[in-house]
């Protein structure tokens, strides 16, 4: 049978046929033959691997193997099949299936014969399922199927971890004991979309586990086919979603959180709506304490679950949370704001709430507001710790964590950056009020000045820098004959039509001589009386005015500024004064003329009958009466020449011819000193004679008036070229700083060293100015308290 | 006699005057205000005259007796308190001026000087 039915030629038709390779090996493994199925499935030539080493073919990985079964065969074993990976011609690998066995020969064994299958798609195929069948079971995802209404059909280790029940428990029964009950419908609603092909992927729902608790997950559930692509099966694909949720919710929330954080700028009313909004999804209980400006925590807001344990938890806050021992590791709320820090109890124990709390009824609080985990954060802001978000549970199943913690410091920095912000901008707001506030108070006092300006009893007028009047007041405009300030600044100079004014001598202003535009182009301040006449009335007014340059905060020229204060009553009264002196002198001296002339009369009859003591004393009587008649004139004069009727009777004159008339005259009356008078000067002067006689008198009465321990005086006159300095020099009490300043005002008197005045009326220098003045000349002194006085009366001379 | 005619609305100082003029042998008639002359029967041969009368300015008195035929060339001395009538006295056609309160020299000098003059 075996003759026949295998012969040589036969065999090897079936070799060369082979859709696997055939080979044999020598003992030591090298290639003795190769049937063509070599060249087709590695694609090398069978005739270039005759002769070489068989291993050089195999994989590095699988030559262990390859020895092996070589061993094997060679003790005359069949081994098992096995599989090596081949080397192509193109260099990839190629997973072989092999049947070997000894290759006898008579009896020995020469070597090994084999067959090989390429197996290499199969392989792949089968690695492919084997790779799907694992990841199913190491995934961490838990992956089940159903069968289109519910019956469980496969459960993997993922979902047995998830869910707590084990597949062997699960399969066969239906879905419906992870869906909890008010989601009772969701089988049918997703076979629905199933049944029409639809996958659901990312469906967030909830499961129930075997211990009750609920899950979140993110579901992908897909229609499971059969080979005639008909739906027979759910497959559905569970991740836990608790992380994802919490991070979403997280995320959600810190978004909420910001709008609310952002929504007002009343910031506690804010942190008041952030303790509100945080219960009951992130916490049971939470508060929200601020860093007061002294630097304590101040609760702020409490929010809780049970509106009922609001009241404990602020009783419990006050008592705990603040003004505790800041060393206290427990002083949770006092702690992170001294430090910044956040504070995590992941659980609280009722070891640490012993251990805490003292006080018996206190613990009783605490355990009845269950705490169970609590998170403290600060609200840091730039300007740092502004107070400190507190987060309670009073759920066993919520323990904050790291993560939380992590959300909870997002909180606090957003919310702190929310107060910074509210009070950056409230700031800002407050700095825009004041500044709006400043802007309309000095608006306010603007309108307030110009107001006080219009209507100042005073007339104020205001002049450019190029004397033109920017601005005059209703005083001023009414007392121009304007109807009122506007129509003023259009026609300035109209006034001239009406009004004559002139100076306190009576010489006419004109419009450039006015102290305002005085004061604009000499640059300096001027004061002037002036009188003004209507002329149509022949009203009479006097004013004084006094005008300023404005010298802006730069220290530029602006103009000026000129303040006119109507003395017409003032004016009034003087002459009315001048008058009565006038009046008064007039009056004093008729008594004096008719004692006078009595004296002369009693002092001729003396005469006749030579009674010389009776003569004497009428002498002295008489000398008397002289002075109080020069008293009063002197009076007279004052008046009269304050109210300009002083009438000068100018004439040219010599005036080295007057000055030694009037040095004679005296010397005449003044035995006590020796008039000494240096002449020589003949120029004349244009002036009033009895004037200047009037000046010399009064100079050289107080030059012996005033030096009563000496016994000289000296009169001179010198050339000044266009001048004449009549001078008159004493050696008497003389005069200091103070003094030289005011004699030559009206009623000034010297003092001697004892304080006592000598006798006079102090107006004698004042007129003697006055009469200077209106010789346009000047009165000045040198003079040194104790070193006698040198004064000058100068007068413009006729060359 | 040389007469002489005193208007002053002061009886003291009329008096003086008076004593003094006849005391230097002047005939003298004395007056309180300037309504004497439409009386006079006898023109004097000076009028002494106070410019400033109670009710009367001497001026005006002056004034009048220049226009009157029968006192224009009369000399007329002003006598005055105020020291500026002694400028003013020429314009109003006064001859002389004596002021208050005087010297009875300057007095009995201006007098006869007037006198003198005419």
């Amino acid at each position: 049978m075996k003759s026949q039915s295998v012969n040589g030629e036969r065999y090897k038709s079936i070799v060369q046929l082979a859709p696997g390779i055939v080979y044999t090996l020598s003992k030591d493994g090298a290639i003795t033959f190769l049937n063509p199925s070599f060249e087709r499935i590695t694609g090398w030539k069978v005739k270039d691997w005759i002769g070489k080493n068989f291993a050089t073919l195999i994989h590095p990985d699988d030559l262990e193997l390859a020895a092996q079964t070589v061993k094997q065969t060679l003790k005359g074993e069949r081994p098992e099949t096995f599989e090596l990976r081949i080397k192509t011609k193109k260099g990839t690998y190629k997973t072989l299936e092999f049947s070997s066995g000894p290759d006898i020969i008579n009896g020995e064994i020469v070597g090994k014969i084999g067959v090989a299958r390429d197996i290499t798609e199969f392989k792949s195929e089968r690695n492919t399922n084997l790779h799907y069948a694992n990841l199913i079971k190491s995934a961490d995802s838990a992956i089940m199927s159903r069968s289109l209404g519910g019956t469980i059909t496969s459960w993997n280790k993922a979902a047995e971890e998830l869910f707590g029940y084990s597949a062997k428990e699960v399969i066969g029964k239906n879905f419906k004991l992870l869906i909890p009950v008010e989601n009772s419908g969701e089988i049918e609603k997703i076979d629905k979309f199933i049944r029409r092909g639809r996958p659901l992927s990312d469906y967030e729902t909830v499961r129930v586990k075997k211990d009750g608790t609920r899950i979140p997950v993110l579901a992908k559930i897909s229609p499971i086919y059969d080979e005639e692509g008909k739906i027979v099966g759910v497959s559905l694909f569970d991740r836990d979603n608790t992380v994802m949720k919490k991070e979403e919710m997280a995320d959600k929330f810190l978004t909420r959180a910001t709008k609310v954080l952002s929504s007002s700028l009343d910031y506690s009313y804010t942190l008041r709506r952030l303790a509100t909004i945080l219960v009951p999804k992130l916490a049971d209980w939470s508060s929200v304490h601020i860093v007061s400006d002294e630097g304590t925590p101040v609760q702020l807001a409490v929010a809780h679950t049970d509106p009922k344990k609001v009241e404990w938890a602020k009783k419990l806050q006050k008592k705990y949370g603040e003004h505790r021992n800041i060393d206290d590791p427990n002083n949770g709320v006092t702690r992170v704001v001294r430090t910044g820090k956040s504070v995590l109890y992941r659980e609280v124990t009722d070891e640490m709430i012993n251990q805490a709390v003292q006080k018996k009824e206190d613990r009783e609080l605490i355990k009845k507001l269950k705490l169970r985990s609590v998170v403290m954060v600060p609200l840091l802001s730039r300007a740092g710790v502004l107070g400190v978000i507190t987060l309670v549970s009073t759920d066993p199943a919520r323990l904050y964590d790291e993560r939380d913690l992590k959300f909870a410091e997002e909180l606090g920095r957003l919310a702190g950056q929310a107060i910074e912000n509210a009070r950056l901008y409230l700031e800002a707001q407050n700095e825009i009020k004041k500044r709006a506030k400043i802007q309309e108070e000095l608006s306010d006092s603007r309108e307030r000045l110009s107001v006080i300006l219009a209507n100042v009893a005073d007339g104020i007028s205001v002049y450019d820098e190029h004397a033109n009047v920017v601005f005059v007041n209703h005083a001023v405009a009414t007392a121009s004959a304007y109807k009122d300030p506007g129509s003023m600044l259009k026609r300035p100079v109209k006034w001239q039509e009406t009004f004559e004014v002139m100076d306190e001598s009576g010489k006419t202003l004109s419009v450039k001589d006015l102290p305002g535009r005085r004061a604009v182009f000499e640059r300096r301040e001027i004061d002037e009386t002036v009188k003004s006449i209507n002329k149509k009335t022949g009203e009479e007014k006097w004013a004084n005015i006094k005008a300023r340059p404005i010298i802006d905060a730069e220290g530029n020229f602006r103009g000026a500024v000129s303040i006119t204060h109507d003395i017409t009553e003032i004016k009034e009264l003087e002459r009315k004064k001048d008058d009565f002196m006038s009046v008064a002198s007039h009056e004093l001296k008729t008594p004096v003329t008719s004692i006078k002339g009595y004296v002369h009369l009693l002092k001729m009859y003396h005469e006749k009958y030579e009674n010389n003591s009776s003569y004497n004393f009428l002498s002295k009587i008489d000398h008397q009466l002289n002075k109080l008649t020069e008293l009063i004139e002197d009076l007279l004069n004052l008046s009269r020449s304050k109210s300009g009727k002083l009438d000068y009777n100018m004439s040219e004159i010599e005036i080295s011819k007057l000055v030694k008339e009037v040095v004679d005259d005296m010397q005449v009356v003044n035995s006590t000193h020796k008039i000494k008078l240096i002449n020589g000067v003949k120029k004349k002067v244009v002036a009033d004679p009895e004037r200047i006689s009037q000046v010399i008198i009064n100079l050289l009465s107080n030059a012996i008036k005033y030096s009563p321990n000496s016994n000289k005086v000296v009169v001179g006159i010198k050339d000044a070229g266009n001048k004449l300095d009549i001078f008159v020099r004493d050696y008497g009490i003389g005069l200091d700083r103070e003094e030289r300043d005011k004699i030559f005002d009206r009623f000034y008197r010297v003092k001697d060293q004892t304080g006592r005045t000598y006798p006079g009326l102090g107006i004698g220098l004042y007129l003697s100015a006055q009469i200077a003045a209106r010789h346009n000349g000047k009165i000045w002194v040198e003079s040194k308290k104790g070193r006698g006085s040198l004064f000058h009366f100068e007068l413009p001379a006729i060359n | 006699m040389t007469k002489i005619l005193v208007v002053d609305d002061d009886p003291a100082i009329l008096e003086v005057i008076q004593l003094i003029l006849e005391d230097n042998n002047y005939d003298v008639e004395t007056a309180r205000s300037g309504r004497i002359f439409d009386d006079l029967k006898r023109m004097p041969d000076l009028i002494l005259l106070d410019i400033l009368l109670s009710g009367e300015d001497g001026r005006e008195i002056v004034k009048r007796l220049r226009r009157n035929d029968k006192t224009k060339k009369v000399p007329i001395v002003m006598i005055s308190a105020h020291p500026s009538a002694g400028d003013t006295f020429h314009k109003i056609g006064a001859n002389g001026f004596v002021s208050k309160p005087f010297d009875i020299d300057d007095l009995l000098n201006t007098v006869k000087d007037n006198l003198v003059t005419n």
